[in-house]
């Protein structure tokens, strides 16, 4: 025994060599999706600020090149979060080198192995959303050398949309776990129908309609899960492990971030730095209950939806995946394949349960009836630009009071705009790395 | 024949207390006093015997001589054990300083006295909180992520800055705050390379050595020292706005202030200050047998911090013992324990804080309500704006965002620290012969500190905005225990006309330290503790280790007196290395030639001593985190489920950082009377450890690389003189000055690394200060302008973005286009002390002067005291420094340096970085006077008393400085003043009486 062996216990640290327990490493990766330059805050944020779901009331300069459409490589990511990694797509990758170091454990349990495998296609779609041509990493980070020479060129989207489909197919066979905080099999297949719905639209190399049809095929598979009844709604973003839930990101009380927490940037105590459209929020009827979710004063529409959970206002564990999402994925896709029928019925399952009994709008099975129940049913959980990009729409951009937005008022249908690029501070460290999306 | 004989024992014509006089062949003897006198009734065909250790034993005959003068000379061969450095005898080719006068300043931290005392150590206090941390930097900054603090050695123990075990950031503590300064027998500062190398892995930012007290032979002499004094703010060059300014600066808004002429005018500063009292008391026993000695002590020191709600309270005690059992085995013990409670004003961001009141509420409210009583921050459990009722002057409803009344909160509100502290150290000696002995010192240390931190439910902390905590404690609790072991085999021998020196050893250092957490909120009023909170829990803890496991040794060589050199290595193993460097050598080489022993100059009478040395080797700084070289997972949980996150991967070549050290040095006395010594050294570090960015993809952002390199070169000049020695009246002075150039001279990939206003770039001073360049108002419009240092775009001409300021150079009011250059660095061209000694018949008197000449300060303050928005205009209230209303531009055509009021520029305030709030920290101070009366030895020795002496000190009596904050000497080492606690001024009488 050598005099100088210490065990590292500092703030319940331990050895990296001596392998923690696979299920604790899971768990960490769970943990770290809600950091806030990921599901914390910034990536539903990115989501919807700068679309026409949102005008500023008084940013303070947080998100304003999102907001105002100005990304660039070197302010996209910038808002402070006082972590080892700021930005989203570093942190994206943080979380990934927990998977990779659990797909890549040998003799691991196959529960674990599949929540990773699904945790992996999860991460990487992110990827591929939010950035499209960037590295595919399918292995751990273990050696400091590797860490510090290590310099991964752009891979296709189309590579990283086959690692999706192949870890998807492979955790499907191997996931047991049934609870929502992590990923289930439902989980799984809500997933799926959001990359084949994805994936339909924007990857010109694959067949559209087999990829729309393979939406209703993951929707179909999910099963025991229902819509949530009207009376839910508005406390639903507050609870947790709700019947409608398909993966939420639990971020307990104690992490909370005070005011980089998502609901204190919109909320009326907190930054209130952004409220919704007045635009928008005349869509919605009177006797909607999804109306439920802002806060009136001064002629502003506060958005409540985050207003507080676990005791902590302005926290939020954000539902990442909800079953009213793959409903309405699978709605999308039949629309679009034509089969107005069944685009109705899924799109009724939603209206069944928003409004008071006869007064939902009727629902027609065409395109726009069901992206126009989408975005009430989703707003601001980070799905509008994505919407609208997947669907070649425009959007048209208004300050509070009406007034068209400067400095662009209109953002034309898969403008660079709807897409993210790589941090400038990645393309400083490696010299493989090209920017992309017309950022260059 | 029945004769009395007296006289004066000195050694180099200064008295020398403690020496025993003994008639040869009897027990009959005395001990000179402090003035080196003695009287002893013998007869005259006695032989006397003067002895002291350290020196050389004197026999002399009595015969018909009534008076005795002796002047002692220091033993070499004893000498060594006086000079003694933690292993080894001094080095006779290192640069070691000894501190005078350790207890001189009044201060509860022996550290806060080293200023000015040393070439070479500078010392900042960055707050006046009594117990708090200083700043202690000896030859510049030495790193830019490790530590930058230098090695302590406590009675032969190393302890450095990290084992000092702190509940939270106000009980920050030092190593030498652990020791009773009057506990403490000597300071040295070590610097160059053959002093510090052979403390290896962390000597590279300096090494201070402490010795405490050791008994004395002879009866057990009781010295009973109390002093008492007070406290005050110095003001320096700070003022504030009063009433009268206030709402005149408001007026410069162009806004018509409805009500009557205001009637309330608070001097804050006097609310927030007060007049601190200082209490000292120490009682020292010692005495002993020429086998067994003991040295006792105990002390009691309290003060009140000038600030209201901060004051410094310590018990201690210590017991050194030395045994001598026979001819080869001796041993000692030496025990210590304080307990310190110490409480704090918080000079963080709150208004319930007296610190940030002073400095920010305006003249115009009062903490008082009309009828005399004191307004409360939170009425009940409401939340109620003791300032919102304009109950006095018309004004009070611009400023709604004040809240807080501190001289209400501090009845209710604490941030107390409790420290206990003790150390045990035995040490065995053994002398084997033939200059061989065995030495081991073995030495425990253990610290318990707690903070409790309690904010009423009816202060405004306690209280604050909608979700209320409604009163809040927290208690941390933090634990060290530091084990050391070192065992040494010395040799030391004689052969002729030469002497060898050497040792070689083991050390054996072991750290552990836990601290926890606990809070809760919803706490009631006066139930001030954990168990009554109902909400808000939490709870938090750690764990931290380290080991050393060290190889020791050194050489000293020295011929006929006059040639010496030596070297010494060094093998140090930490747990915090990566596994593959787990062991680091550091060495130093060194020699000195005394040319005043050569013939040529051992007849001068003009030069008396003369001495070159030089020296070069490595010591490493090994202040990295604990953990930091190991692949690790951290523990935290998801929902409710452990959870394990990936820290950092393992870094196997993670190393110390390394200094090569080499100093030139002379020190050369003429006709006795003036010494000078004078060092030339450069010090090199490399293997800075920096972070390294690396690509996302890999999981991580960066990882600590051993990649950066930094150089501290400079002069050093110590001068003692001897101006007036003759009748009795005695005038010495010691002059020291430094001058030190700091340089980062290689970063990863050359890259800069620029953080909120300063960068640290290679070429540059570290931390050196790179904002824009203030331009005053513009005088078309008023508004805020920076020069724009660079040439404009035709764009920005044809937009009138730009304008040729009154100077002829391009300025902007666009912030963002100004680009940034150098405006100055934290660090002095050359700082120093300048002390003078005098003394006659009984009197005392000495002065000491501290200097600092070039460091540059950014004011990070006044960038909200001294700005340009009014709250009349709906800005803010925080203009609070009298001379923001100085030089303001009113009018087209004016040169002002300060913008129109409520005048932003085209793209912000005018309160922005820029080098309008950079200002020049050069200062000069007086910062101790000293007058003491010894009284005659007739007059007390009737009382039964063998010595008494009163005295009065003045400390911080002035400064000398254009800094426009209190004091430029609680600014912050790197050179960043942000609403600082001043260093008062004190006052202090005392009483020191023996018997």
């Amino acid at each position: 025994c050598n005099f100088l062996d210490v065990e590292p216990n500092v703030n319940g640290k331990v050895r990296t060599s001596e392998m923690s327990e696979p299920q604790d490493v899971l768990n960490g990766a769970y943990r770290e999706m809600g950091r806030t330059s990921y599901y914390g805050r910034n990536t539903y944020v990115f989501g919807d600020v700068g679309t026409d779901n949102i005008v500023v009331r008084s940013s303070g300069g947080r998100f304003n090149d999102n907001y105002f459409n100005t990304k660039n490589s070197r302010t996209s990511e910038s808002v402070d979060d006082s972590y080892d990694i700021s930005n989203q797509m570093g942190q994206i990758y943080r979380v990934l080198n927990h998977v990779n170091t659990l797909i890549h454990t040998a003799g691991i349990e196959d529960d674990i192995k599949g929540q990773s495998l699904a945790l992996r296609a999860f991460l990487n779609f992110d990827l591929v959303r939010f950035y499209g041509d960037v590295p595919l990493v399918t292995e751990p980070s273990t050696d400091l050398n590797e860490v510090v020479s290590s310099k991964p060129a752009n891979n296709t989207a189309a590579e990283i949309y086959a690692q999706i489909e192949k870890d998807l197919t492979e955790a499907k066979a191997l996931i047991t776990n049934t609870s929502s905080i992590k990923f289930t099999l439902n989980a799984v297949y809500g997933l799926e129908t959001r990359v084949f719905l994805t994936r339909a639209l924007e990857d010109s190399n694959i067949d559209k309609n087999t990829y729309l049809q393979k939406v209703i095929d993951s929707y179909n598979m999910i099963t025991g899960v229902s819509v949530m009844e009207a009376g839910d709604y508005v406390k639903y973003f507050n609870n947790k492990e709700s019947a409608e839930t398909l993966y939420e990101v639990i971020i307990a009380g104690a992490q909370s971030r005070g005011s980089d927490d998502l609901g204190a940037l919109y909320i009326r105590s907190g930054y209130g730095a952004y409220t919704c459209s007045p635009d928008f929020y005349a869509l919605f009827s009177d006797d909607d209950v999804r109306k439920g979710v802002f806060y009136l004063e001064n002629g502003l529409f506060y958005i409540n939806k985050y207003a507080e959970y676990d005791g902590v206002v302005g926290l939020s564990s954000p539902k990442v995946l909800r079953y009213s999402e793959a409903v309405l994925n699978a709605a999308e896709a039949q629309a679009l394949l034509g089969n107005t029928a069944d685009a109705i019925t899924l799109t009724d399952m939603i209206r069944s349960k928003r409004y008071a009994t006869g007064t939902a709008p009727v629902s027609t099975g065409l395109i726009d009836d069901v992206l126009a129940e989408r975005r009430l049913e989703l707003c601001f959980e980070g799905h509008r630009m994505f919407d609208l990009r997947r669907n070649n729409m425009d959007m048209d951009l208004i300050n509070s009071d009406g007034t068209a937005r400067s400095p662009k008022a209109n953002i034309p249908a898969r403008d660079q705009q709807f897409y993210f690029p790589i941090p400038q501070n990645e393309l400083n460290v490696n010299s493989n790395l090209k920017q992309i999306n017309g950022y260059e | 024949q029945e004769q009395n004989v007296t006289g004066t024992v000195t050694d180099a014509g200064a008295p020398l207390p403690g020496v025993t006089v003994i008639v040869k062949g009897t027990t009959q003897g005395t001990i000179t006093d402090l003035d080196g006198n003695y009287s002893l009734n013998t007869s005259s065909d006695a032989v006397l015997q003067f002895s002291f250790i350290g020196y050389t034993s004197q026999e002399i005959a009595v015969g018909n001589q009534s008076t005795i003068n002796i002047a002692m000379e220091q033993d070499s061969e004893q000498l060594e054990e006086v000079t003694v450095m933690g292993y080894a005898k001094q080095d006779q080719s290192s640069n070691v300083t000894s501190v005078e006068k350790v207890t001189d300043i009044v201060t509860p931290n022996v550290a806060n006295s080293l200023q000015g005392k040393a070439a070479g150590v500078s010392m900042t206090a960055p707050s006046g909180q009594p117990g708090a941390k200083p700043t202690i930097r000896i030859r510049g900054v030495g790193s830019i992520s490790s530590s930058q603090e230098p090695l302590y050695v406590i009675d032969g123990m190393i302890i450095d800055n990290t084992d000092i075990v702190g509940a939270n950031q106000q009980s920050e503590r030092d190593p030498m705050s652990l020791l009773n300064p009057e506990d403490i027998e000597d300071v040295k500062i070590l610097t160059d390379a053959a002093a510090t190398a052979l403390y290896g892995a962390r000597a590279s930012n300096g090494v201070i050595v402490v010795t405490t007290k050791s008994g004395v032979e002879g009866k057990t002499q009781f010295n009973l020292n109390v002093s008492a004094g007070v406290a005050e703010l110095y003001q320096g060059n700070y003022e504030p706005m009063r009433a009268k300014d206030f709402i005149e600066f408001q007026k410069y808004g162009d806004v018509d202030i409805n009500g009557d002429p205001f009637t309330t005018d608070t001097d804050w500063i006097n609310e927030a200050f007060r007049k601190g009292a200082v209490q000292n008391y120490q009682l020292t026993a010692s005495g002993g047998t020429e086998k067994t000695k003991h040295y006792v002590s105990l002390g009691y020191y309290n003060q009140d911090g000038i600030l209201k709600g901060s004051d410094f309270e310590r018990y201690s005690a210590r017991v050194n013992m030395d045994n001598q059992v026979n001819d080869r085995l001796s041993y000692s013990i030496k025990t210590d324990i304080s307990y310190i409670v110490q409480n704090d004003a918080s000079d963080g961001a709150l208004f319930s804080s007296p610190l940030m009141t002073t400095y920010m509420y305006p003249a115009i409210i009062a903490p008082y309500a009309k009828s005399g009583d004191l307004k409360r921050s939170v009425d009940g459990n409401t939340y109620l704006n003791p300032f919102l009722t304009a109950d006095e002057s018309g004004y009070d409803n611009y400023y709604y965002s004040i809240g807080a009344n501190f001289l209400s909160d501090l009845k209710y509100n604490y941030r107390r620290t409790k420290s206990f502290n003790a150390g045990l150290q035995g040490n065995v000696k053994y002398e084997i012969g033939k200059g061989f002995a065995i030495k081991s010192n073995n030495a425990v240390r253990i610290q318990n500190t707690r903070y409790d931190y309690y904010t009423a439910p009816i202060s405004y902390d306690g209280f604050n905005g909608p979700n209320a905590a409604n009163g809040s404690v927290s208690n941390t609790s933090a634990f060290s225990s530091l084990i050391t072991s070192t065992n040494l085999l010395t040799y030391s021998n004689s052969f002729g006309d030469h002497t060898v020196d050497a040792i070689g050893g083991v050390e054996l250092q072991k750290y552990d330290a836990s601290n926890q957490y606990g809070y809760g909120a919803g706490v009631p009023l006066t139930v001030d503790n954990l168990g009554s909170a109902s909400s808000g829990f939490s709870n938090d803890g750690y764990q931290t280790q380290y080991r050393f496991f060290s190889f020791l040794s050194q050489v000293q060589y020295n011929y006929l007196g006059k040639y010496y050199v030596s070297g010494s290595y060094r093998r140090d193993g930490s747990s915090r290395f990566g596994k593959e460097n787990q062991y680091g050598n550091f060495w130093s080489a060194g020699g000195s030639w005394i040319l005043s022993n050569e013939d040529f100059l051992s007849t001068s009478d003009l030069i008396t001593n003369a001495k070159i040395r030089g020296s070069i080797g490595t010591t490493g700084n090994a202040g990295i985190g604990n953990y930091a070289a190991m692949g690790l997972y951290g523990y935290t949980f998801y929902n409710t489920s452990s959870a394990a996150v990936i820290e950092q991967v393992e870094n196997p070549d993670l190393t110390w950082e390394q200094k090569l050290k080499a100093n030139i040095g002379f020190d050369i006395t003429f006709i006795d009377k003036v010494s000078l010594s004078v060092d030339f050294y450069n010090e090199q570090t490399s293997d800075l450890l920096m972070q390294v960015p690396t690509a996302g993809m890999t999981g991580f952002a960066n990882v600590y690389q051993n990649v950066g390199e930094m150089r501290n070169r400079g002069i050093e000049f110590t001068i003692n003189s001897t101006n007036i020695d003759k009748n009795g009246f005695l005038w010495t002075t010691n002059l020291n000055m430094s001058f030190n150039q700091n340089e980062v001279t290689k970063l990863y990939n050359g890259q800069r690394i620029e953080y909120s206003r300063q960068v640290i770039e290679e070429g540059k001073p570290l931390n050196a200060f790179f904002i824009q360049e203030w331009a005053g108002a513009n005088p078309e419009n008023g508004k805020p302008s920076w020069y724009l240092n660079r040439e404009p775009t035709q764009d920005e001409l044809d937009k009138n973005q730009v304008f040729k300021q009154h100077d002829g150079r391009y300025a902007t009011s666009y912030y963002s286009k100004a680009e940034k250059v150098d405006v100055g660095d934290p660090y002095p061209d050359f700082s120093g002390g300048f002390t003078n000694n005098l003394s006659y018949k009984g009197f005392d008197f000495s002065f000491m002067f501290t200097f600092s000449v070039g460091n540059d300060i950014f004011n990070s303050g006044r960038r909200y005291m001294d700005q340009d928005q009014s709250a009349i205009n709906g800005g803010n209230y925080y203009s609070q420094m009298k001379i923001a209303k100085d030089d303001r531009w009113t009018k087209k055509g004016d040169i002002a340096s300060r913008p129109l009021i409520d005048q932003a520029g085209d793209d912000g305030w005018g309160n922005v970085n820029s080098s309008r709030y950079m200002e020049d920290g050069s200062y000069l101070q007086l910062r101790n006077i000293t007058l003491g009366y010894t009284l005659p030895k007739q007059t007390i020795g009737n009382i039964g008393l063998s010595n008494l002496r009163v005295y009065t000190s003045f400390q911080n009596l002035f400064t000398v400085s254009n800094y426009t904050g209190y004091s430029p000497t609680t600014v912050d080492n790197t050179g960043v003043a942000f609403f600082d606690y001043p260093d008062g001024r004190t006052y202090t009488f005392g009483i020191n009486c023996s018997f």
